[in-house]
């Protein structure tokens, strides 16, 4: 299956992002009690096995929260911290050991979990209440590693199920604080479609 | 003046003498390196998927990327370095990757990093190309580069195992 998106399409699909992606970062503020400033979404579809090119600094160690949804058509949501981001954010939490710093122990690994879950059904609560269905995220996993190993290992398994995907992604940044990181909703063409679907249908 | 080539996502490259061939990060994906000490001749590449025949979805007018795929990717290098006179019977390889980063893509066997591995070590076997060294599966990312002076092999990851 080939999806060609039209200027039209991509800005629907940015601004169902952009809603989503609004509550998370709405969700963060509250969790860490600072403001959070969201971007403007970014959108790319292209061939799976070019993801990586996407990315800036593949080499680069990365924190990721990663969450899937369910029925199968929903995004994958992926929170993308670089790690001094993360170990600040474990901080604000207050999950961080001094004794073991970074992501060694649980409470840590479980803090950034729990945001994940936070920021996920945010997301998913608007694009559930949006496209009028009813997704339920899985529970989050956090992987610290290189940035271009994670995606690699994210996007390879949907090469079974088409050859493109569609990505969508807004910067975030907290005030006053070294935090800053991206949000990406990684779709199928077939979930794409779903979306446009849906949009298309609200508007007529 | 040395090269260095990096070898992405479903891409292979071959080349001989002098320069690097490197991986970029990989993840669940299998990197193959095959090289002939003899001639300072070798090749690498980077394959995502097991094999074309575990596609999920049928595809209008076939797939030519076989650096994809981990069998064809292993046949790809094969072919490309007997056409530069290279005889299969020198050539020995090297296989890196295939994590297990992320459970909710499955455990174990049924896990695309496993299936990736094992299939390029099947293919190898049927090709009789004795694999040299491994460092494959577990749950981190690595980087992977050939010296194709030395036929050096460098393993990098980022974190502990």
């Amino acid at each position: 299956m080939s999806l060609t998106l039209g200027d039209f399409e991509r800005d629907q699909i940015k601004e169902v992002i952009n809603i989503g992606g609004g509550n998370a970062s709405t969700s963060l503020s509250r969790l860490i009690g600072k403001p959070v400033f969201l971007g403007v979404p970014q959108l790319f579809l292209d061939r799976i096995e070019k993801t990586v090119s996407h990315f800036s600094s593949p080499q680069e160690t990365s924190t990721a929260v990663l969450l899937n949804t369910r029925p199968a058509g929903g995004p994958l949501m992926l929170f993308l911290l670089p790690h001094d981001s993360a170990d600040y954010l474990v901080q604000i939490l207050g999950a961080w050991d001094k004794k073991k710093p970074g992501l060694s122990t649980d409470l840590a690994r479980s803090s950034l979990a729990e945001a994940g879950n936070i920021l996920g059904g945010a997301f998913l609560d608007s694009l559930s209440s949006f496209l009028e269905l009813d997704f339920v995220q899985s529970v989050p996993e956090v992987v610290r590693d290189m940035t271009g190993s994670i995606i690699d290992s994210i996007v390879s398994p949907l090469g079974m199920h088409s050859e493109e995907i569609l990505v969508c992604s807004a910067d975030f940044r907290v005030e006053n604080s070294p935090i800053q990181g991206q949000f990406y909703f990684i779709f199928s063409p077939e979930s794409t479609l779903r979306i446009l679907e849906k949009t298309h249908s609200k508007i007529s | 003046m040395k090269r260095n080539i990096v070898v992405n996502m479903g891409e292979w490259a071959v080349g001989a003498k002098e320069g690097i061939l490197e991986s970029g990060a990989v993840g669940s994906c299998v990197v193959i390196v095959l090289y002939d000490p003899s001639s300072s001749s070798g090749g690498m590449a980077h394959a995502m998927l097991p094999s074309r025949t575990n596609l999920l979805f049928s595809k209008e007018g076939g797939i030519d990327f076989r650096g994809k795929f981990a069998d064809e990717a292993v046949s790809a290098l094969v072919q490309a370095m007997e056409k530069l006179r290279i005889k299969k019977e020198n050539l020995r390889a090297t296989l890196a990757g295939g994590a297990q980063m992320f459970a909710l893509f499955g455990r174990g066997e049924e896990h695309i990093g496993f299936q990736n591995v094992s299939a390029a070590r099947r293919r190898l076997s049927e090709l009789g190309i004795p694999i040299e060294s491994s460092d494959t599966g577990g749950h981190v990312g690595r980087g992977v580069r050939l010296d194709l002076s030395t036929g050096k092999v460098s393993i990098r990851k980022a974190v502990e195992e």
